[in-house]
């Protein structure tokens, strides 16, 4: 899932500045998950915004609605309404609904309201780690299904480097080296052969370095897509 | 004397009973009633302060005594997540929590006493 991280209280309102009708709009997926931008966190963010209006002594109408998904261009058909009303929309959706919602509204302010951070699992009850860089071009059959670019410090593809201790990374001594980890992986798999093959260079035109990615499922796309500039 | 400004959220297993027993301790406070302290969520917190609450309380049961076991845990949680909440958004609403059992007013009384001996404090404090 998309994990994100609420932003600042400040950072929001001076987005919003002095609009008065207010659009506070969450999403029922991934950030609902992670705690972020939910139903649930919507309507902490509206009531924190409906308070510090009123301990600044101004009059403003703050409206909260939770949308199925931000990412798909049908369900943001349910804001059409709203944004009429609205000065500005807060989106508590990640990144993805915030960029779909403006291509969408082209003429409508929305905003983030979330500081979308990577993608992650949940590991505990209010506890995500990342797990995957999106890269494009998976390594993880090599490695025992850790991922060496976000779980490794320095993104190593021939790990470990030199500067593993005791199985602890040298970036941050709280971290188990991914490397060592990997190792571990790959021997209870009987598999520790294989870590002197060689992965060679890898080929980062398929990561978000090349500019914005594309993934068309040919089939779907030429029966009902109308392509993209 | 607490008067309408102080919300005070009442565990129905205890808060409740107690207020339904010595209401004179609660005076004007605009009671809740929730299942357990642990159904307090910031979301009632922050409403309640939205509505006009200067004062929101929270009476859970003491420690050890909680018919779920972690209520009055769970609601300190939520309670301490609220106040900063507040704190963000610029509000001074006191946050309060009360552990009294239904037959010990007293306990309600203390908590409450100090409290508003501390509010007192902060208001003494705040710059002009
Ligand atoms: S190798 Fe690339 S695609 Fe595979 S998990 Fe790591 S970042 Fe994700």
């Amino acid at each position: 899932m998309i994990v994100a991280d609420r932003k600042p209280l400040d950072e929001i309102l001076e987005m919003v500045g002095d609009a008065n009708r207010i659009l506070v709009s969450a999403c029922n997926t991934c950030v609902t998950v992670c705690l972020a931008g939910g139903r649930r966190e919507a309507a902490v963010l509206a009531s924190q915004i409906r308070i510090h209006a009123q301990e600044a002594g101004r009059t403003v109408e703050v409206r909260e609605n939770c949308l199925e998904r931000h990412c798909d261009a049908e369900f943001l058909a349910e804001l059409a309404g709203e944004l009429e009303w609205a000065d500005v929309m807060v989106s508590t959706a990640c990144g993805v609904g915030v960029n779909l919602a403006s291509e969408v509204y082209p003429s409508a302010r929305i905003i983030p309201g979330l500081n979308t951070s990577f993608f992650g699992a949940t590991d505990a009850p209010g506890r995500w780690l990342e797990m995957c860089g999106g890269c494009g071009d998976c390594v993880l059959h090599r490695t025992g299904g850790i991922c060496p670019i976000v779980r490794c410090a320095k993104s190593i593809l021939n790990g470990p480097c030199g500067g593993s201790q005791d199985g602890k990374c040298e970036v941050d001594p709280d971290t188990t080296c991914a490397w060592q980890e990997i190792i571990d992986r790959l021997a209870l798999q009987g598999r520790s052969a294989e870590l002197e093959a060689v992965e060679p260079v890898k080929d980062w035109g398929t990561s978000h370095s090349g500019g914005r990615r594309r993934r068309i499922v040919d089939e779907v796309f030429q029966a009902e897509g109308e392509g993209e500039a | 004397m607490l008067s309408k400004d102080t919300v005070a959220f009442l565990c129905a297993n205890g808060g409740q009973l107690l207020d339904a027993a010595y209401p004179e301790v609660l005076g004007d406070a605009v009671r809740v009633p929730i299942p357990c302290a642990s159904r307090l969520d910031v979301v009632h917190v922050l409403r309640a302060v939205e509505q006009g609450a200067r004062r929101v309380l929270v009476v859970a049961c003491p420690a050890g005594n909680c018919r779920s076991m972690v209520g009055p845990d769970e609601a300190e949680r939520r309670l301490h997540r609220a106040a900063a909440l507040l704190r963000e958004a610029g509000s001074h609403a006191q946050c309060i929590l009360a552990r009294a059992a239904a037959n010990a007013p007293e306990d309600l009384r203390s908590t409450l006493a100090a409290s508003l001996e501390d509010a007192a404090n902060q208001i003494e404090e705040a710059p002009a």
